[in-house]
């Protein structure tokens, strides 16, 4: 009888315990973007929406929920700067790359929450369709808690970290296989 | 102490067999949990479908990683009681998307605007146990392994009169029972 309580209460405990730190586990992959592709600051899962593991099925339901399959969209986030610092509201940023060779493109900034970062100027993302391009479509985006003209998206007035992400309608075949090596934009701090 | 190392030994593994089990649980059903959570916070019921007005903005913080510049319609459909037939009018040359999902939110099937020849879509969806014959020409068969999950309508909206157009598209969506 008393060997039976034991077990019982053994297997209580390791339920719990499990049941604690495999949600503070998802909580912390999620906060932490630890997706397994990195692409210099982006990072990415192998596969989103089709036929993934269970483990990145359930970072994906939690960071990016309804995520397509990878050859209708490809999906980067960063959470921090080309140097390797997070990004804050509290600085201002600049994301520099050229046009995409996919159907439609689009960059969107999120609060911690992964959540559309609230501002009065109710700016939340820039794509293809809206971008003003320079010479040979290249392009830069400015973030930044002030009021810019021209290519700029608000990060509110509220400091906290950010994230930024890349959507990729209708990517080719050869951009799905390389992942990692693919030329994204760039973001860099504004250093005074 | 030695006398009893087997014991503590099957005490050991009983722990740990249960986290592992209590972390599967978790891993898991979050997707399940996440799906449902969404479906409760948008007050959506089954096989009804929401348009969503307008284009998200910070208010709209049902679903996480909201994308601001798409329009969407939204069902959650549930095929206990027999196949669903989904129609709808699909824009030209405007990035337009139909999604399937299983309720774990397996994106399964996924068609656009640039691989529809036609202006209408006509899909029959149907569990895998519930064989459908007899569909139309222009009607595709789709079956879900699952009997409950989601439908997205994705549409592109750059300027007023792309969100007047995507408007009426999505309007134009149906979510209906299939008869036999």
């Amino acid at each position: 009888m008393k060997r039976i309580l034991i077990y019982f209460l053994l297997v209580v405990l390791g339920v719990g315990i499990g049941l604690g730190y495999a949600q503070y586990q998802l909580n912390y992959w999620t906060k932490n973007q630890y997706f397994p592709i990195k692409n210099k600051q982006w990072r990415t899962v192998p596969s989103l929406g089709k036929d993934v593991g269970i483990i990145d099925r359930a970072r994906t339901a939690v960071s990016g929920l309804f995520a397509l399959d990878r050859k209708e969209a490809m999906y980067f986030v960063t959470a921090e700067d080309t140097e390797g610092n997070p990004l804050t509201t509290d600085k201002a940023y600049i994301i520099k790359g050229k046009e995409m060779s996919v159907r439609y493109w689009g960059i969107t900034l999120y609060d911690s929450e992964y959540m559309l970062i609230p501002s009065e100027y109710e700016k939340y993302a820039l794509s293809n369709s809206n971008l003003i391009f320079g010479k040979d479509r290249k392009f830069e985006i400015l973030l930044s808690s002030k009021e810019e003209k021209g290519n700029w998206l608000p990060t509110g007035t509220k400091k906290q970290r950010f994230y930024v992400a890349l959507r990729l309608y209708n990517p080719s075949q050869e951009m799905i296989d390389n992942l990692e090596t693919i030329e994204l934009p760039t973001v860099e701090e504004i250093k005074n | 102490m030695m006398k009893n190392w087997k014991k503590y030994l099957a005490y050991f593994f009983a722990f740990i067999l249960s986290a592992l089990f209590g972390s599967f649980l978790v891993i898991y059903y979050t997707p399940y949990v996440m799906v449902e959570r969404a479906r409760v916070r948008t007050g959506l019921e089954y096989n009804k479908i929401k348009y969503r007005e307008g284009l998200a903005d910070e208010t709209r913080r049902q679903v996480v990683m909201p994308s601001p510049d798409f329009l969407y319609a939204v069902a959650y459909y549930d095929l206990s009681e027999g196949p669903l037939q989904i129609t709808s009018v699909v824009p030209q040359d405007n990035y337009w998307s139909l999604s399937l999902f299983h309720s774990n939110s397996n994106n399964f099937y996924v068609i656009n605007d640039s691989e529809i020849d036609t202006d209408n879509i006509n899909i029959i969806l149907s569990h895998e146990n519930q064989k459908v014959e007899n569909i139309g020409k222009n009607q595709k068969l789709i079956y879900s392994s699952d009997k409950r999950g989601v439908l997205i309508i994705r549409g592109v909206v750059k300027t007023q009169d792309d969100f007047d157009m995507m408007e009426k598209v999505q309007k134009s969506l149906r979510l209906e029972k299939f008869k036999l």
